[in-house]
């Protein structure tokens, strides 16, 4: 079972995808004996086409399209099951998808809370008022913060791709998880709102001792504390 | 809040998915309904108090100008009846035993202060009690007793009340009266004559003869018959297998014998219902194939239409086993939907029926098959099964990482 894992460092052992065999790669990531420590901070930088995508896709188990192996603590996940990729996308990994994931028919509140309600149809028990109340509060506060909070109760479609951005960051740090993996999260956004996510960010993933991945095209909005890897 | 489902309905087509629904509705109310007339049909027949079900029928031989002179024979011989025994068109052959012996009945009834009396003579008959349709608790026979168990035509007591009394300006009268009722018996031949009671026990459906104990034939028949050496038989009864009355019908066809063939036609018609409601279950059967099939493909339709809504709900990491759930408790929802409202359905059809039936004189059971009902509630569930499955191969495909 996941939730008894120690150990969630992720570990890329000769992995090469199979679209860019015939790209030039730098030797960090792919090809070679790579490790994200648990609990670590990291920042990829590439131009497109580099694959950050696909480091984000073979981590979060939408790709299977690679050679080598994937470790995540001790195990190959190459040979995870169903039960297993889907214990570790609702425990393991939250992710901000570049195309975001948003599901158009629900509301901004709707699209954040969601993933409580998927963790809680696992374990079966219903989740209670109360606990909606709070987390409600929770989000208010930060959207309050993202400058999206009047935006709650409309339908995704109704907001810009700024908005949607932070609606989906907000979704992807609204749960448990030991790794957030986010896919360029503030192509869309301004320099104010871009530090205000980074430090919640940070924040949440100081709280629940969780690492970071995170994507971004050219190497001028480094972050603080980061790892930095060019691909 | 369900957010699930606000999401996986949203792809949903409600006209397309009502016309697939009403197509395996359809099929079912075809399947249930025909099934259903069809046990109560067979209930009718294998019931054998009931006329319909009758399996027995009196044989004879065609009456010819010939026979009118004296010349053809119209008696039963008996490699002819091993025969008719050696089909297996018939489970049992029985043999009337007419009387040879004269036989006259009086009874006496007082019309103003004098007593009256009426004569007839009489034909009597004996055949097996097996092949009686009733079973009268005086119905038997033995030397010392004065008093002779008779048993009438339905017919014959019908035929007085409705055509010769009123016409006589006689009374009508019930069957318990005629019970009642003790006449003498008069019996003579070559052993000289003797006086019996005679006492009327109960009236038969099946055999249009005045029946008297075959103990009783066999003794008077050795005392007082006139023709000790013929023992031909003008009439027999056979009882027929159901299934099988329109191979008995050919059989007497073709030998030239003649039977009632009233239940012949009523087995006839049983046979015919049953071929047309075979052909009805059968329409029925290719319907729910058909639209259980359309049902399977519009349910593999929304889901290739919720492509985008299930895929990003793995990736969020909902567990694929609740999307098929999600399916697997729509379906069977619809489902027991289907199948309630078809009982609640089959339940009116089978009243107006039943009615139907009444109308021409049988009866069928109130309540409905509790095999039909298991059985379809069965199929129904084979039905869930293919469903779930098709299910289950879409979504597994999108739960994996993606190799290609």
């Amino acid at each position: 079972m996941l939730k008894n894992y120690k150990d969630f460092s992720i570990r890329f052992d000769k992995i090469i995808p199979k679209p860019l065999n015939d790209v030039q790669l730098e030797d960090n990531i792919f090809n070679n004996d790579f490790t994200f420590e648990s609990g670590k901070w990291y920042q990829l930088i590439a131009p497109s086409g580099k694959g950050k995508s696909t480091v984000v896709g073979i981590i979060t188990g939408t790709r299977g399209d690679f050679h080598g192996d994937l470790f995540i603590g001790e195990i190959n996940a190459v040979k995870f099951k169903y039960k297993q990729w889907s214990e570790w996308r609702s425990y393991g990994c939250s992710a901000v998808f570049q195309d975001l994931l948003l599901f158009p028919q629900l509301s901004a509140f709707e699209n954040i809370f969601l993933p409580l309600e998927i963790q809680n149809a696992d374990s079966s028990k219903r989740i209670s008022n109360s606990e909606i109340e709070l987390n409600r509060i929770k989000i208010k506060g930060w959207a309050d913060k993202l400058d999206i909070s009047n935006k709650l109760d409309q339908p995704i479609f109704k907001l810009s791709h700024g908005q949607m951005q932070r609606v989906a960051i907000l979704r992807a740090l609204n749960r448990k998880f030991k790794w957030l993996i986010m896919d360029e999260p503030f192509s869309h956004l301004d320099e104010l709102n871009t530090s205000i996510a980074t430090d919640l960010i940070i924040n949440e993933a100081k709280s629940q001792n969780a690492g970071i991945i995170i994507t971004s095209l050219n190497s001028k909005d480094l972050m603080s504390g980061f790892e930095l890897i060019t691909i | 809040m369900n957010l699930i489902s606000k999401i996986l309905y949203r792809t949903q087509k409600i006209s397309q998915l009502t016309s697939a629904i009403f197509g395996v509705f359809l099929g079912f109310l075809l399947i249930l309904t025909s099934s259903q007339i069809f046990t109560d049909f067979k209930n009718i027949i294998h019931d054998s108090e009931q006329a319909i079900g009758s399996q027995f029928l009196v044989i004879n031989k065609k009456i010819s100008l010939l026979n009118t002179f004296n010349i053809g024979n119209s008696s039963f011989t008996e490699s002819e009846i091993k025969e008719i025994k050696s089909n297996p068109c018939f489970k049992k052959v029985g043999k009337f035993t007419a009387n040879k012996f004269e036989a006259q009945a009086s009874i006496q009834f007082p019309i103003e202060n004098t007593y009256t009396e009426i004569r007839t003579d009489l034909f009597l008959e004996s055949v097996d009690d097996d092949f009686l349709d009733i079973k009268p608790k005086d119905w038997q026979w033995n030397i010392k007793d004065d008093e002779i168990p008779i048993i009438l035509p339905n017919d014959f007591i019908n035929l007085y009340n409705f055509n010769y009394a009123p016409g006589r300006g006689l009374p009508q009268i019930s069957k318990s009266t005629i019970k009642m009722a003790n006449f003498k018996i008069e019996i003579r031949g070559i052993g000289g004559n003797s006086f019996y009671r005679g006492k009327i026990v109960g009236f038969s459906n099946r055999i249009t003869s005045v029946l008297v104990p075959y103990s009783f034939m066999e003794y008077a028949n050795k005392i007082y018959g006139l023709n000790q050496n013929n023992n031909e038989s003008l009439r027999i009864i056979v009882e027929a297998k159901n299934n099988e009355l329109s191979n008995v019908q050919n059989y007497i066809d073709k030998h030239g014998y003649e039977a009632n063939s009233e239940l012949l036609k009523n087995g006839k018609f049983a046979n015919l219902l049953q071929a047309i409601l075979s052909i009805i279950a059968f329409f029925g059967v290719i319907m729910i194939v058909i639209s259980v099939n359309s049902l399977i493909l519009y349910i593999q339709l929304s889901i290739t239409r919720s492509k985008f809504e299930i895929e990003t709900l793995l990736k969020l990491g909902f567990s694929h086993h609740k999307i098929i759930q999600w399916y697997a408790y729509k379906i069977a929802f619809i489902l027991a939907l289907v199948y309630s409202i078809n009982v609640i359905v089959l339940v009116f059809i089978k009243s107006k029926t039943n009615e139907l039936i009444g109308t021409f004189g049988f009866e069928a059971p109130n309540q409905l098959n509790v095999y039909v009902l298991l059985s379809s509630f069965l199929i129904l569930m084979i039905v869930w099964c293919f469903q779930i499955i098709a299910v289950y191969r879409q979504i597994f495909k999108l739960a994996l990482p993606n190799k290609e």
